[in-house]
Order: structure tokens, then C-alpha cells, then sequence
């Protein structure tokens, strides 16, 4: 079972059913709203787009709705990340399983890893979150609960919002409440398959790894890759050599990484995921070393996390590439 | 709500794209004008906190009960129970219900912005 299916799972979620309205075809929806939905489908890879069909079926209504939201969720001034947080917890904190299902996906782009996405239902009291993220999460819950960002919340939000775009911020939280409203009455759900095909298949993996490569491709680079990128690794940043132990042969091995440092600590990127046996190693021992810039050192203090979770720390030239992956963060000891 | 738009009004390009759906929405959304009115009332009641002098309770027929049943349930489930929109359907179009739902849910948004800014 993977998150997504944990999340499914979940009793939380309620919709009509069966569906009140039926999809529209290309008469209801007219041209403009047809075209775009099929666009949507064929990103997501499925047969129709409940988000354009449903609503589209009045479309002078479609064509303002879309332009209100692509302002506030497409052109917002907000981060991407905070957006989709904010959106994850509005989800759930409403029971519209289509949003949340469309998002677990949609996330990736703001950086979230599956584990934040998973964590987004444990709320902002949860062990992990960042200060930023807390205070988000705890505005959404507010927004929702009784429908105004306490005073407490608000001062913290300040710190890193202005006023713009807090009202910004309570805009996402009531439009999402506004689409649940009508997707949970007009009972849309999940379209079969959706994100498991099509250009944008790679957003998640079914193992919740987050990797971007293919499975099949460390073993190649175990044999093959590994062994030229070893030449030039250790003394050529962004490369990096992890040198960790195995968890069951007890042997040392070297592996070739993409790193950037940061003070005493090492952002690794996770292309191919947090389940590869360097990353294991590193993980069940706590330690390990690294040879970069011709030196090698020793790291501790090892964990799996996500840029927009690591926030603040994260360089802000690698914040970008790194938000591709999950990463791995590591601290110096000192020497 | 005139706050609220004060509050989102000092923000040009939240306004404007918010005022060209919230407008035609509530005016020419299908729904008839007074049902407009009676549903705004009510979700108001359900989303803003501060007080406002609080209206009589109006006469009303059986349709416009019903509209402010759907109403309480969007504003608690975000969602109209199936018992309201079956009886509902009776009256209105599944469009216009669902004008009816855009409706709730961008005047509760409003009250997100005016409790919040509100002080």
C-alpha cells in the first residue's frame, strides 16, 4: 500500500453518490472549455477532466471561475510550495478527495515530497514541519474552522507574509473551500488512472519514492556510471563521493553523488529515489563520509526531507534543482 | 462584505479578476434575484463574525426553506445532502444549484477576509 492508497483509505472523504451531474461533451461545454479540458486529460493522461466538464457545462460561469482561480493559484504572488500546502490541508480539511487526489501529484512541483504530502493529514501539530509550514497549516485550519486567521497565527504569518499576500493566502483557503462545495455536491471523483500515464506520469512514483529515474537504471550505474564518475567525483563540486557501509556485508562502498554544502551541512539530491542501498546505508548506520574538493570528511546526523521542509537552510541557487528530488541532508563533524 | 472589498480592493490584481466572477455570478448567474439575496443573508449569518443587527425571520414558502437548508449544509458539510438537493430539484436546475454553490462558497471566502483583516 502506497500513500496515495493510505490517503484514499482514509474515512475523512465525502462526495455524492453516485455522481449528480453527469460529465459534459463537446455541445454542453461549448469549444473553448472542450479544448481545454481535453488538454487537461491528456497531461494527466486520462479519458475527460471532472474539473472542466462538470463546472464547464455553464460556461459563462467556466470562463470566470477559471479566471479568478488562475489568479490566485497560477499568478499568485505566493510560493509554490506554500500554495500547494495550503491547498493539501483545504482539501483535507473540507473531505474533497478529487482536490486532494489531483494535488498529491500537483505538490511535486512545489518540491513537497509524498512523506510531507502524507504528513498534510496529521496537521500542523505534526513532528517535522517547519515554522513557515506550521503557521500555513495552522491558518488553513483556522480559515476553515471558524473562518478568520487568529491573532496569534496572524503575528507569526507576518514574518514572512505581507499584507498583500495574506489576503492572498485567505483567498486560496476560501476558493478551495468554494470548489469543494461544488465538486463534493455534484459528486466528482478521481478519473481511473489518472497521473499513472501521460508527460506527467513522473510526479509520483507508485513505491513513494519521489525518483525521477527510471528503475531499472541504478544497476547500471552500480556497474557501469559509478565507476567513470568515481574518477572525477570526489574532487569536482556539485559532485561528491558518499562513502557508507553495507547494512548486511559490512563492506565500505563509494558512491557517486550530485552535493551542494552549506555551512556544516550537505544537501544530496535523490534522483533515483530514497529507497537505494547508499541511502539505506547511510540511514540504518547514522554516519557515514564524504570526499569532496579532494578531502574527505565525516558526516552524522543523516535524514530524508524536502526543500520547501528544509526551507531557510537550503542555498537558494540550488533551492531549484534540489526541489526536484527528495533530499538527503547530512552534517559535518567537525575535524 | 464592504470591508472585505475594501481589504482585497487595496490589492489591484486580486480585484480585479475577483470582482469579474463574483459580479455576473450573483447577478446574472441564473439563479433569481431574490433567492440571490436570501442566500447571501444566510451564509453570512453561518461565516461572519462580527455582529451585524440581525434581520427578522422572514415569511417563507417551502422553496426558499429548502434553499436555506442547502445553504446551512454547505456552510457545515461544504456540500448539499441528498434529501435537499432531491427535494430541490424540484425548483431549480442542477446549473443553477450549482451557481448556488460558487455562490456560498465565494461569500464565505469574503468573510475569511473580513474577520481576518476586521479589527
Amino acid at each position: 500500500m502506497n500513500a496515495g492508497e493510505r490517503l484514499a483509505a482514509s474515512p475523512r472523504w465525502r462526495h455524492a453518490v453516485p455522481p449528480r451531474i453527469p460529465p459534459g461533451g463537446l455541445a454542453e461545454l461549448g469549444p473553448r472549455t472542450w479544448l481545454m479540458g481535453r488538454a487537461m486529460s491528456l497531461l494527466v493522461g486520462t479519458d475527460g477532466a471532472r474539473l472542466f466538464d462538470l463546472p464547464g457545462r455553464d460556461p459563462r460561469l467556466m470562463r470566470r471561475y477559471l479566471r479568478f482561480a488562475a489568479s490566485i493559484v497560477l499568478f499568485g504572488r505566493l510560493e509554490r510550495a506554500d500554495v500547494e500546502l495550503v491547498t493539501l490541508r483545504t482539501a483535507w480539511n473540507v473531505g474533497a478527495w478529487y482536490e486532494f487526489f489531483h494535488h498529491i501529484a500537483l505538490s511535486r512541483l512545489g518540491g513537497l515530497s509524498i512523506d510531507s504530502v502524507e504528513r498534510v493529514a496529521d496537521g500542523p501539530e505534526a513532528a517535522g514541519w517547519n515554522p513557515r509550514q506550521a503557521a500555513l497549516l495552522r491558518a488553513a485550519d483556522e480559515l476553515h474552522a471558524q473562518r478568520m486567521i487568529s491573532e496569534p497565527t496572524l503575528a507569526e504569518l507576518r514574518g514572512f507574509l505581507d499584507r498583500s499576500l495574506l489576503v492572498e493566502l485567505c483567498m486560496l483557503v476560501g476558493h478551495y473551500e468554494m470548489l469543494a462545495m461544488f465538486l463534493k455536491t455534484a459528486g466528482a471523483v478521481p478519473e481511473p488512472g489518472a497521473w499513472e500515464h501521460g508527460p506527467l506520469s513522473w510526479l509520483r512514483s507508485p513505491d513513494d519514492s519521489d525518483r525521477l529515474a527510471p528503475r531499472w537504471l541504478p544497476a547500471l550505474n552500480k556497474r557501469v556510471t559509478n565507476r567513470v564518475q568515481g574518477v572525477w567525483a570526489p574532487y569536482l563540486p556539485p559532485y561528491a563521493v558518499i562513502v557508507h557501509r553495507g547494512r548486511v556485508s559490512g563492506r565500505e562502498y563509494r558512491t557517486p553523488v550530485l552535493a551542494v554544502r552549506s555551512g556544516r551541512l550537505l544537501f544530496v539530491a535523490l534522483p533515483y529515489g530514497d529507497r537505494t542501498d547508499w541511502v539505506r546505508n547511510l540511514l540504518a548506520e547514522g554516519r557515514g563520509g564524504v570526499e569532496r574538493l579532494g578531502r574527505l570528511h565525516r558526516v552524522s546526523g543523516i535524514r530524508v526531507t524536502d526543500v520547501p521542509t528544509a526551507g531557510e537552510l537550503v542555498p537558494r541557487r540550488a533551492r531549484r534543482a534540489l526541489g526536484l528530488t527528495k533530499i538527503l541532508v547530512a552534517e559535518f563533524e567537525e575535524s | 462584505m464592504p470591508h472585505a472589498i475594501e481589504v482585497i480592493g487595496r490589492h489591484p490584481r486580486l480585484l480585479w479578476p475577483w470582482l469579474s466572477f463574483w459580479v455576473p455570478t450573483y447577478r446574472r448567474g441564473g439563479l433569481p434575484r431574490e433567492d440571490v439575496a436570501l442566500v447571501l443573508r444566510r451564509t453570512a449569518r453561518h461565516t461572519d463574525l462580527y455582529d451585524r443587527p440581525r434581520e427578522e425571520d422572514e415569511e417563507l414558502d417551502d422553496r426558499q426553506r429548502l434553499l436555506l437548508a442547502a445553504v446551512d449544509e454547505l456552510c457545515s458539510d461544504r456540500m448539499i445532502s441528498d434529501t435537499t438537493w432531491r427535494a430541490l430539484a424540484e425548483f431549480y436546475t442542477p446549473r443553477q444549484l450549482s451557481v448556488l454553490c460558487f455562490i456560498v462558497g465565494n461569500r464565505a471566502t469574503l468573510s475569511m477576509v473580513s474577520n481576518t483583516f476586521d479589527s
